[in-house]
């Protein structure tokens, strides 16, 4: 008999994951914005607007996403979409069958969903309803003892553009074939992030260097999304977390200030940072919220750009602006920590997984916070 | 001159046969260490002098396990036979897209005591011995931007009962007939371990804590953590040639945020692996290892043939008991070996064959 067992201490930054619920409500995480569909009461929450959802009448073990109001259910090999009869039929899908309902994270970009088949990705449109094939070279690793694996690429991209993430190479697709953009140096490196807006698509190596724990580095190198020409690459010192990208692909980040000051003092403070790579700019900025922070959610506005929903430890959530530090506090009430945003455009829910409670709220400047 | 001629034109001869042969792993059959070889797309079955027991074509992947015997993935089949040597076909009929992948041979999980895995589109265990099934989609996993066909790893056999991993649940299943007896909770951890006491089941959570199971009265007891005892792997092991188990504990020298950090600064790590061996007080043994990777270490546990496996990402190092001792083996990232019988073999490049490894003073 064989038994593995394999511990990971990841020291500071966690992975994304799947978010697994066995609930007849799913929670599907999307780029821009996140959905709650609930199968029995056949609906679906973007953000704080409700649509219905014809199909299906419980929440079968599948994998689920939503592309603009419509919910998607991959199960026994065909896709399904919940508002038109329609279907795809996948061949040799990599993925395992699910034993309980999945969202798929990570693999739909725009309107565009990228499921591994053998021949490399199903790329399903769903806005124009078609399908092909981008070819990809599989490489499964073999794990000692009798495993293997098999590693998938991060996919990003705006405006028909796409960009790949893999095994330390950043790609950009042109006229159908992958163009090498630059090759990620491994040394001293966590994690490699991969964020594209309209304009910018953004690397960004979080690293640290042995023997210094002040030696927490991020690398960003910057290219533009039309020619995939370099604008910039920089070294940020610091611990730096929580990268986003607005519609344009500036980043955002959250910054910590590693010293003994502010972690008794400065425990109040979000700290962020904003890069406009067009620019060459680099803008920190911070704001009070009158108690430790503890959630940080990036909600895009009708603009396209990203608002800060910080969620306190007391319940308080604030909104800011992180481009003119513009702040205040939402005035419908308190949220703890069994509450859960679900982000829609300018807008969100509270949802409370527990007791199944969903509060609507209003993000934007204006209306008062409502 | 000629001599140098007819040692390039030996040499000429050995390295293709060399560079096609590869070992993939060991175990005890009829009572005898066989190894199992890579011979291009074929798979071999070798004894200790190199003689040929078997020989499968054309195989995507191998394996071989104590009690269990062979089992070889083909295309369109699994072939498995136990210590008679006697081929069982089972035809595949689509095989999981992922083992399609595969172009040189490999080594999967496929078979343990009285059971294989058939890696169908939808996977199953078959019971050799009833031929009862199992769907079994757990066998390949999807996490973290990964896929992971983790074969017959996530399955435990003790007594009538297999034990499956699937998803954040541990399915208990009668062997004999492949039904549900119940479900447990893996508490978003992983399985430390699982063995067997009279007709109680332990399952031990990598999260410290665990469950006693009853299977035949349905009665689960939860076993909570003890925060003041939280190694960091523990497992009950029966080394080759012991009729008892053994425990065998795996924690850091020094645990602490200090001694962490000091770790970090020197890029290497110590862990004290202690044994206590049936009747006898427990030994600790300090090893090394080098943290490769920056903000994470990563290593595994597993059994092979009466011997145990720390695999430290730059080395393994193997634990048998050899002589009544508990020895160290240490084999370096990439170096190819077997186990059988609790006894390390490397591979022997002039032979062309397995070869016993010196027993050597430990080295971390």
């Amino acid at each position: 008999m064989k038994k593995t067992s394999t511990l990971i201490f990841l020291i500071l930054f966690q992975a994304m994951g799947l978010s697994l619920l066995a609930g007849p409500v799913l929670v599907l995480r999307g780029e821009r914005c996140d959905y709650l569909y609930d199968a029995e009461g056949r609906q679906a929450w973007q953000g704080t607007e409700l649509f219905a959802v014809e199909q299906w009448k419980t929440l079968e073990p599948a994998y689920y996403f939503a592309v603009k109001q419509s919910i998607y259910r991959f199960r026994d090999g065909v896709i399904s979409c919940s508002g038109r009869d329609w279907k795809v039929k996948v061949k040799d899908c990599l993925l395992p069958i699910p034993s309980v309902a999945v969202s798929i994270e990570g693999m739909v970009s725009g309107n565009c969903i990228y499921l591994p088949v053998r021949a490399g990705f199903l790329v399903l449109d769903t806005r124009s309803q078609s399908q092909d094939i981008l070819t990809h070279q599989w490489q499964p690793s073999q794990i000692p003892g009798g495993a293997l694996k098999l590693s998938i690429p991060q996919f990003s991209g705006a405006k028909e553009q796409l960009w790949s993430l893999e095994s330390g190479h950043l790609r950009h697709l042109v006229n159908g074939n992958w163009k090498e953009v630059v090759m990620v140096p491994e040394k001293d490196l966590i994690e490699a992030h991969l964020l594209a807006g309209d304009r910018f698509v953004n690397l960004l190596l979080f690293k640290v260097t042995q023997g210094d724990l002040g030696s927490f580095r991020t690398r960003l190198l910057s290219f533009s999304a039309d020619d995939g020409h370099q604008l910039m690459d920089r070294e940020f010192g610091g611990v730096l977390k929580n990268p986003a990208v607005d519609s344009r692909g500036r980043v955002i980040f959250e910054y910590v200030k590693a010293s003994i000051f502010s972690a008794f003092l400065g425990r109040n403070k979000v700290r962020w940072r904003v890069i406009d790579p067009g620019k060459n700019k680099v803008k920190d900025d911070s704001v009070s919220v009158g108690d430790k922070r503890r959630h940080l959610f990036y909600v895009e506005n009708k603009q396209g750009n990203l608002l800060l929903v910080v969620q306190c430890k007391n319940g308080d959530v604030f909104v800011i602006d992180p481009f003119n530090g513009d702040s205040r506090k939402l005035k419908v009430g308190k949220f703890g920590y069994d509450y859960t945003l679900i982000r829609g455009v300018g807008n969100g829910v509270f949802y409370n997984e527990k007791t199944g409670n969903r509060v609507a709220v209003s993000f934007d400047a204006g209306s008062g916070g409502s | 001159m000629k001599k140098l001629v007819i040692v390039l034109l030996f040499l000429s001869t050995l390295v293709p046969a060399v560079a096609e042969k590869r070992l993939l792993s060991g175990a005890m059959l009829l009572k005898k260490p066989v190894f199992l070889f890579v011979d291009g797309k074929d798979a071999v079955l070798e004894d200790l002098n190199g003689r040929e027991l078997y020989r499968e074509k054309n195989i995507l992947a191998a394996d071989m396990a104590d009690g269990a015997g062979v089992a070889f993935l083909k295309r369109d089949s699994l072939v498995w036979m136990g210590d008679d040597l006697q081929p069982h076909k089972i035809k595949i009929t689509g095989l999981l897209p992922v083992l399609g992948l595969v172009e040189q041979p490999v080594r999967l999980s496929l078979i343990e005591p009285g059971l294989v895995l058939v890696p169908e589109r939808h996977p199953f265990i078959l019971n050799t011995e009833s031929a009862a099934k199992w769907q079994f989609p757990g066998c390949l996993l999807w996490e973290e931007g990964e896929v992971v066909f983790s074969g017959l790893r996530g399955v435990w056999a003790e007594g009538n009962w297999m034990l499956c991993r699937d998803g954040n649940a541990l399915v208990l299943v009668n062997r004999g007939c492949m039904e549900k007896q119940l479900t447990l909770s893996l508490q978003h951890s992983d399985v430390a371990n699982v063995w067997m006491e009279g007709k109680t089941v332990h399952v031990l959570l990598q999260n410290g804590a665990g469950y006693k199971v009853e299977p035949d009265a349905k009665k689960i007891t939860a076993v909570a953590r003890n925060r003041k005892d939280e190694p960091l792997l523990r497992q009950r092991f029966r080394f080759s040639g012991d009729e008892k188990d053994s425990i065998v504990e795996l924690r850091l020298e020094d645990e602490g945020a200090f001694s962490l950090l000091s770790a970090w600064k020197k890029g290497r790590m110590k862990a004290i692996v202690s044994i206590r061996l049936p009747g006898e007080e427990s030994e600790g043994y300090s090893l090394s290892f080098s943290m490769k990777t920056l903000g994470k270490f990563t290593f595994s546990l597993r059994r092979e043939s009466g011997a145990l496996i720390l695999d430290f990402h730059e080395k393994d190092v193997i634990v048998t008991k050899e002589k009544g001792k508990i020895q160290f083996i240490t084999v370096n990232e990439g170096q190819p070996y077997a186990v059988a019988g609790g006894v390390v073999y490397s591979w022997d490049s002039l032979r062309g064959t397995a070869k016993r490894c010196r027993l050597s003073e430990r080295q971390d």
